[in-house]
């Protein structure tokens, strides 16, 4: 593992993901739903999903738990101290992807990906096919408003 | 048997899931409770969309946690619901419309700001208040991230940077440089990566056996285009000046701007260039269906990717670094 690179603009902006847990509004049951939701991401729960999933922990304290179960990978050709480097300055250079961001994701997913397609399998060249997905996304924005 | 509510709603929950993961459902109980009786008069449902098709530590963790709450608050039942990534949010917003959402669901299928725009989740400053909830032991920019107009809307359990995955044999043996693990080396450039790509490929014009040198990728919606200055979201420049960020909601697009245009037609030469370093989308598909991710094949030297691509290295022992 090793850091994301710098571009010809001078930045390394690395996509951030967060996998985040709500409470519904008008369930019925809000008090119980939060005691849940505490318990998920500060408590015991949070303990165990950095033992288990395997993803980086956002809780601080579990960082230890997930840089343990890394270091049981065979063949990882990083220190400890490195890999904590590598994963934990990543987020003094990341910004939030838009998958995180954007409301109707996967349809815009779904609209990139579509109107890529073309490129990638060097049907277009890569100014038109642009060109058909600038189309494509301002067709879906005059759609939704 | 009785079949309680509770019965069967965890039975309709186990067929949504799949026969995959029957396995991974927690025990039933061996005696049967009528409801309203004994101890279950006390108890309070709540339900949680979980997704049905998600991975098997995924589901594992679910399962334990699910469990061993029960342990900590007896009295609080916890119901799930298994329901596809494509199907997740229309799932939650069909019952948010239809008055009965769950109380917990999760940003698996990018639902947080669909959920957010349609206000169907609730801001939790004041239960964090009320149950003296200490919010310092999470990273701060995992709650930056789901903070809208100064309000929490949800709290994150992962937070995930995007790194690059390199096979250190390839690399040595070719002679090229290794990526650093120091963030702040800007000798580290799309530039520096593609030349290193560039010696550890061989055999590009034999998909059997090529070693490619890097699959590089777009990001979601092609916002590896940061790297170049530009964002698909604005014409000023980076994600900062992107305002459907904050508001989650997108009035304009830019995907054919100079910008976009020079960082896909990078990533394009890096496929179909004079020096191709990269797999077309067919040796791609190929490798896929045998491996899973391509950098697992071992015949990818570098590979742009999500930090949970980690778990697949510790579900396999590769030969190589």
């Amino acid at each position: 593992m090793g850091a994301f690179p710098y571009g010809p603009a001078g930045v390394n902006t690395s996509p951030l993901f967060n996998d985040s847990w709500m409470l519904g509004k008008g369930a019925k049951e809000q008090d119980a739903g939060f005691r849940f939701l505490q318990y998920l991401a500060v408590e015991k729960g949070a303990e165990l999903y950095a033992q288990i999933t395997g993803f980086f922990p956002a809780h601080k304290e579990n960082y230890p738990i997930y840089f343990d179960s890394l270091m049981n990978i065979p063949n990882l050709a990083l220190s400890r101290e490195d890999a904590e480097t590598a994963l934990l300055d990543a987020f003094n250079y990341g910004y939030v992807t838009p998958g995180k961001t954007l409301d109707s994701y996967p349809e815009w997913n779904s609209t990139f990906n579509q109107t890529m397609g073309p490129i990638w399998n060097a049907e277009v060249s890569v100014a038109d096919g642009l060109a058909q997905v600038q189309a494509q996304f301002e067709s879906v924005i005059e759609s939704k408003s | 048997m009785v079949l309680t509510r509770r019965r069967f709603l965890k039975s309709s929950a186990v067929a949504a899931t799949g026969l995959a993961l029957a396995a991974c459902v927690p025990a039933e109980p061996s005696v049967d409770m009528p409801a309203g009786t004994g101890s279950d008069a006390e108890t309070t449902e709540i339900t949680y969309l979980i997704r049905s098709d998600i991975g098997v530590k995924i589901q594992e963790w679910t399962d334990e946690a699910i469990a061993d709450f029960a342990t900590v608050e007896p009295n609080i039942t916890v119901e799930t619901i298994g329901v596809p990534w494509g199907d997740y949010n229309a799932k939650l917003l069909a019952q948010y419309a239809a008055g009965d959402p769950p109380e917990i669901s999760a940003n698996y299928a990018a639902g947080f700001p669909t959920f957010y725009a349609n206000d169907a989740i609730v801001a939790l400053d004041e239960l964090v208040s009320e149950n003296n909830v200490d919010l310092s032991v999470i990273e701060p920019a995992a709650l930056d991230a789901v903070t809208r107009n100064g309000k929490l809307w949800a709290l994150p359990l992962a937070h995930l940077p995007t790194i690059v995955y390199y096979n250190l044999d390839a690399l040595e043996e070719a002679g090229a440089t290794v990526p650093p693990i120091d963030w702040s080396d800007t000798s580290w450039t799309t530039d520096a990566m593609l030349a290193s790509a560039n010696a550890a490929a061989q055999d590009m014009d034999d998909p059997t056996k090529a070693q490619y040198g890097m699959i590089f990728g777009t990001g979601q919606l092609g916002v590896f285009e940061w790297l170049w200055g530009g964002d698909p979201f604005n014409n000023v420049g980076g994600p900062e000046h992107t305002e459907a960020y904050k508001t989650g909601l997108v009035s304009e697009a830019f995907y054919d701007s100079e910008t976009m245009n020079t960082f896909i037609g990078w990533v394009y030469d890096a496929i179909y260039g004079s020096s191709p370093v990269s797999p077309r989308p067919s040796d791609t598909d190929a490798i896929q269906q045998l491996v899973g991710w391509p950098m697992m094949s071992g015949r990818i030297a570098m590979a742009i990717n999500g930090a949970w691509s980690v778990t697949n290295f510790a579900a396999v022992e590769p030969s190589w670094r």
